[in-house]
C-alpha cells in the first residue's frame, strides 16, 4: 500500500494537506497528476515550495498511470492529488491504479453550474457524471475535507444534489 | 482544556473563523474582542468568558499583543487564577492551529503553553527564492 491517500483538491497542495493529512497518514512524497498544473511552470514552482519536506512529482494525465505504477511498487508512501474529479475518472479509464478509495476535499473554485454541497464542496453536472463513472468502477468516494471530519458518501451527496 | 482568544477588534474572531478551516474539531474556543464599547465592557466580557471556560477546565488565553489592553486584562486574570490559567501574547495563526489541536487532547497547561510558543515563533518566516526552477524529483522520488 504505497499510495496512502488519493485526493481531489482544487488547491492541490496547501496547509490542510501538508499539516493535517500528513499527520494522520505519514507520506514521503506527493504525486500531482493534472494537465492543467503540469502546463503551468509558475504553479509548479509554488507547489514545490508548498510541498516543503515532501518530495514532489508533477505529471500529465498521460504520464499518470506509469507514475502510479512506480509509486505502487515503491516502499515509500505517496499522496496522489489532482484538481478535479474528472482527472481521477480519466486516470481510472487509462488504467491508472491509485487504490480503492478517493478522498474529495476542496472543490470550491469558481466554476459553471455548481451547487454548494457544503464543507467546501461545489459540484456540477460534469462532476456527477465523473463520480458515477468512478462509483461504477468500484471506487469508494469519500467526501472529507479534514481527517477528523466525518465522511460523506457519494450516494448521500448525489441524493442531496438531485434534490437541489 | 479550553482556549480564549483575546484581541483588539475582530482579529480574535477572524483567527477562530480561520481555525475552523484547518481543524475540524479543535478544543473549546471563544473569542473576545476589545471594541468601541471600551475597556470596562471588554474586561467584563473577558472575565465572563474566562469564568465560563474555567468552569469547564483549565484555560489558555491567547492575546494579540504584549502590553495591549487584551493582554493586560488577561494578565490580571492570570494573577487571580495562576493554577488553572495561562496567558500568551503575540497570538498568530500557526500558534492557534497547533494549540487548537493540542488543547483538544491535553489538560497540561504548561505543555500546551510550550506548543503555543514553539508554533507561534516557528511560524514566522520569510519566503525564499528556490535554488533553481521546478524540477521533478524523479531521480529519488520512487
Amino acid at each position: 500500500m504505497a499510495i496512502v491517500l488519493a485526493r481531489v483538491d482544487d488547491r492541490v497542495i496547501h496547509g490542510q494537506t501538508t499539516t493535517r493529512w500528513v499527520a494522520v497518514k505519514p507520506a514521503d512524497a506527493i504525486l500531482v497528476i493534472s494537465d492543467k498544473v503540469a502546463a503551468d511552470q509558475l504553479r509548479c514552482k509554488v507547489l514545490k515550495a508548498a510541498a516543503g519536506k515532501l518530495k514532489l512529482g508533477i505529471y500529465t494525465l498521460a504520464q499518470g498511470p506509469e507514475a502510479l505504477a512506480k509509486a505502487s511498487a515503491s516502499p515509500k508512501k505517496f499522496f496522489v492529488i489532482s484538481d478535479s474529479i474528472r482527472n481521477f475518472a480519466d486516470l481510472t479509464k487509462l488504467g491508472g491504479n491509485y487504490g480503492d478509495v478517493l478522498n474529495v476535499g476542496n472543490l470550491n473554485a469558481t466554476r459553471e453550474g455548481t451547487k454548494n454541497m457544503g464543507n467546501t464542496v461545489m459540484l456540477n453536472d460534469e462532476d456527477v457524471v465523473a463520480l458515477d463513472e468512478l462509483a461504477a468502477a468500484g471506487v469508494d468516494i469519500q467526501f472529507q475535507l479534514l481527517p477528523d471530519d466525518s465522511v460523506r458518501t457519494w450516494p448521500e451527496l448525489k441524493a442531496k444534489y438531485q434534490a437541489m | 482544556m479550553n482556549i480564549v482568544v483575546a484581541s483588539h477588534g475582530k482579529l480574535c474572531e477572524g483567527l477562530v473563523d480561520a481555525l475552523h478551516m484547518m481543524v475540524a474539531e479543535p478544543a473549546p474556543i471563544v473569542a473576545v474582542g476589545l471594541d468601541e464599547h471600551g475597556i470596562d465592557d471588554f474586561r467584563e466580557r473577558l472575565a465572563a468568558a474566562v469564568d465560563a471556560s474555567l468552569a469547564q477546565g483549565k484555560t489558555l488565553i491567547m492575546s494579540d499583543l504584549i502590553g495591549g489592553t487584551p493582554y493586560n486584562e488577561a494578565y490580571a486574570l492570570f494573577l487571580q487564577h495562576p493554577e488553572e490559567l495561562r496567558v500568551v501574547a503575540g497570538a498568530n495563526f500557526p500558534m492557534l492551529i497547533e494549540v487548537g489541536i493540542a488543547a483538544a487532547d491535553s489538560d497540561d497547561l504548561d505543555e500546551v503553553l510550550g506548543v503555543a510558543l514553539e508554533a507561534g515563533r516557528g511560524g514566522v518566516v520569510a519566503a525564499e527564492l528556490p535554488d533553481e526552477g521546478y524540477e521533478s524529483d524523479e531521480d529519488d522520488l520512487f
